[in-house]
């Protein structure tokens, strides 16, 4: 287990996913909720490159909305390219395929740069 | 018969002749079915199916379009005598029925509403009065999908009263599918009753969907299009969260057998697991997750090569329910198709798997009381 500094935090913006390389590992980097979220680039379902995906929200219909349509959740929600998996940024559980995880890694940021431990 | 077998039918069919069901019909649509009931008449004398004598209703088989059979149709389809029906059964050693119509089979794709209505409170009244006296015999209330405020009028007016246990929906050429908001008012009354639906459809393929069986034969409109109807309602209520908006409502499939279901459930689960946030919202779990409330019955029960083979087909249900619930077992006598239960009790299962299918998850469902 080691640190690795990365980039500076202010380039990760809300929404958005960053892709490094470390120790031949990639692992995307991602702001959700607010805070820094580092998950591999790999789907746990069939292995495809799921931090490439969309970052999107997710609809909820329902007695909780009244049954009217709510999006919710916008640029927490990560949507694997290959078959639509989808996971919850800030928890990196599956919404619909459970139980499957995302691999995370602890991501901090130290002095305004990102750093992960891997 | 095993005598401490109890069985129950789920479809059971009764011929409501025009005439008949004139004498419980409103004006001015008791003077439709007076006119028609001259042509019902002849058809009965000849064994018809009969489709044509309700104006309209008339799309699919027997509509007189179809080259007749070589040799014809001579079999009796139909009982329009009760205490006959009832011998009948004995017969067969069931010991308790829910009945269902013969000619409004067809009574979705008729085009005027108020016509549809009028017919199935007639049907209804007529039941009670003619039918549900018998012992051991319960009615499925007929409504209109065609009027749905007046068939939730009609559902809470008569719904569990007179041996009324469960809501019948007519599924062969409905349009739109059950998913439809269009319907809500029905469930909202079968619910508040407790009542489940049942939908029945039809040896029918509606030019309308699917696309293309419009081709098929009485073969493959036989074959086929009794599941193809249940399947193309239960996605609409499934795709339409009709088990998260009704999460009391209870549903039963009929004629479709039962190979259709984990065909559906595991191609719906696919589904949900690509497009949950975007198309299927109502759902926090796999759909197979909500069928607790669905029952599917088992007629025309599948034949396969091997006796034994039938229980998998059982199994691979009870992987999606937890349980043996879920499948009832129906006769649909007197039509040409029907199954005796000495069919399904030949099959090898286990005795309390074969207890729950023949009787006891239907008595449940439809609170049809014991003997």
């Amino acid at each position: 287990m080691a640190d690795h500094p990365l980039m500076p935090a202010s380039e990760i913006a809300e929404g958005t996913c960053s892709l490094v390389t470390v120790n031949g590992v990639e692992i995307g980097i991602f702001r959700a909720g607010g805070s820094l979220r580092a998950y591999r680039n790999r789907c746990p379902h069939d292995g495809g490159p799921v931090c490439a995906g969309t970052i999107t929200g997710t609809l909820a219909q329902g007695p909780e909305t009244g049954w009217q349509p709510r999006w919710e959740r916008e640029g927490e929600i990560l949507y694997c390219p290959w078959h639509g998996s989808d996971f919850d940024l800030c928890t990196g559980r599956a919404l619909s395929r459970k139980p499957l995880r995302l691999k995370s890694y602890p991501v901090r940021v130290e002095n305004g740069t990102v750093t992960i431990t891997v | 018969m095993r005598k401490d077998l109890r069985i129950v039918d789920c479809d059971v069919h009764v011929r409501e002749l025009p005439d008949e069901l004139a004498r419980h019909c409103d004006m001015p649509w008791r003077k439709a079915l007076e006119a028609i009931a001259p042509a019902a008449a002849v058809s009965s004398r000849f064994g018809s199916v009969g489709d044509y004598i309700v104006p309209g209703l008339a799309q699919g088989s027997g509509d007189g379009s179809d080259p007749l059979w070589p040799g014809g149709q001579n079999r009796p389809l139909f009982v329009a005598d009760p205490a006959q029906c009832r011998r009948d059964l004995d017969g067969l050693g069931i010991e308790s029925a829910v009945l269902f119509p013969d000619l409004l089979l067809k009574l979705a794709v008729q085009v005027d509403a108020d016509y549809a209505m009028a017919v199935a409170r007639a049907y209804n009244r007529w039941l009670i009065d003619r039918w549900l006296p018998v012992d051991g015999f319960y009615g499925a209330l007929c409504i209109a999908p065609q009027d749905p405020e007046g068939s939730a009028a009609e559902i809470r007016e008569l719904g569990g009263k007179h041996k009324m246990v469960c809501v019948y929906l007519p599924a062969a050429g409905v349009n739109p599918l059950y998913g439809h908001r269009q319907y809500h008012p029905i469930y909202e009354a079968a619910q508040e009753l407790g009542l489940p639906v049942s939908l029945h459809g039809l040896a029918m393929c509606h030019p309308t969907f699917p696309c293309q069986l419009e081709q098929f034969d009485e073969v493959g409109r036989h074959g086929f299009g009794h599941s193809l109807q249940m399947a193309a309602n239960f996605y609409h209520l499934m795709g339409n969260g009709i088990p998260v908006r009704f999460p009391e409502l209870k549903v039963s499939f009929n004629e479709g057998g039962l190979a259709w279901v984990p065909w559906m459930m595991m191609r719906l689960n696919n589904e949900y697991l690509e497009w949950r946030g975007r198309l299927l919202p109502f759902y926090k779990e796999r759909p197979s997750h909500y069928l607790g409330n669905f029952r599917f019955s088992t007629q025309p029960a599948e034949e396969p090569e091997h006796p034994r083979d039938y229980l998998k087909l059982l199994e691979l249900i009870a992987t999606f329910t937890g349980d043996h619930d879920t499948v009832i077992y129906a006769s649909d006598w007197p039509h040409h198709d029907f199954q005796h239960p000495g069919r399904l009790l030949k099959y090898p299962m286990p005795d309390e798997v074969r207890r729950k299918i023949m009787g006891a998850n239907a008595a449940g469902f439809f609170g049809i009381p014991g003997p």
